[in-house]
């Protein structure tokens, strides 16, 4: 029982720490509607406010803004993981800077909600 | 001198306590786990050329652009929607005006182009674009300054 119990908290442990460095420890929109397809080597583009500072990664790799066009030129497809909370004059210089590299366009990821709502989240 | 061993004694180390903190940590992994939820990927474009209003600050006699703008305000109400038949709407009975007022037209032959102003955060961009793609509306492109 004990080697059980310990298989699963590595599994746990794994799978979290997995998770949470994909997330990059943001807090994701939330939406009812979307489709569930990853696409394969696709670039993550983590978008977060530290401070009044913007934060930038992509797979997790720190990138400042006036770079994020180069890195993510190649990808077949930009995934955007932004901060729910974040202005959205603060997201819109990252689009343009895609728009500046020859994105035409993204996937917002948000967080699957169970139920349609709408007004202030 | 050989140790006498006594049937009912159990030698060797408590494993309930151990047991005790192993459950315990398995159930925080656990329940830590749930709250990731499954993530949506919400496609959008990002319009390359410049808005109607800036055409047609170029040239008046612009042909009206296809392309629905919509902007997300930030009021001292909450956040509300405005481009999408008359007046400003409030974002939570945004869904039920863009229903009716998309009814009768093939919502994949309109492109929305969404913008926001200042103090309008993501979450509610996103919402905005979870209402239309609800609707059935696939063209919607992301306003870049």
């Amino acid at each position: 029982m004990i080697d059980v119990v310990m298989c699963l908290i590595v599994f746990y442990l794994l799978v979290g720490q997995l998770a949470s460095d994909q997330r990059s420890d943001l807090t994701l929109p939330r939406s009812a509607a979307g489709d569930e397809t990853k696409i394969t080597q696709a670039a993550f583009v983590n978008v977060r406010l530290e401070g009044d500072t913007l934060q930038l990664d992509v797979d997790g790799s720190p990138v400042p803004l006036s770079q994020l066009g180069r890195t993510v030129r190649a990808a077949p497809a930009v995934h955007l993981r932004a901060d729910a909370s974040l202005p959205y004059e603060r997201v819109s210089p990252v689009l343009a800077e895609l728009r500046g590299a020859g994105v035409r366009s993204v996937r917002v990821v948000a967080e699957q909600a169970m139920a349609p709502f709408g007004g202030d989240r | 001198m050989r140790r006498s061993r006594d049937p009912r004694h159990i030698y060797g180390p408590n494993l309930a306590p151990m047991v005790d903190v192993v459950l315990v940590i398995l159930i925080f992994f656990m329940a830590s786990i749930v709250f990731v939820g499954p993530e949506w990927f919400l496609p959008a474009a990002i319009p390359a050329e410049a808005s109607q209003s800036e055409r047609e600050a170029a040239d008046p006699y612009a042909l009206p652009d296809p392309t629905l703008s919509l902007r997300v305000l930030a009021s001292e109400t909450g956040p509300a929607v405005s481009g999408l038949g008359a007046g400003v709407v409030p974002l939570a009975g945004f869904e039920a005006h863009a229903a009716e007022q998309l009814r009768g037209i093939d919502p994949e032959a309109i492109n929305i182009r969404l913008s926001a102003e200042g103090g309008v955060t993501w979450q509610h961009v996103v919402t905005v674009q979870d209402v239309l793609t609800r609707l059935g509306v696939r063209n919607i492109a992301l306003d870049a300054p």
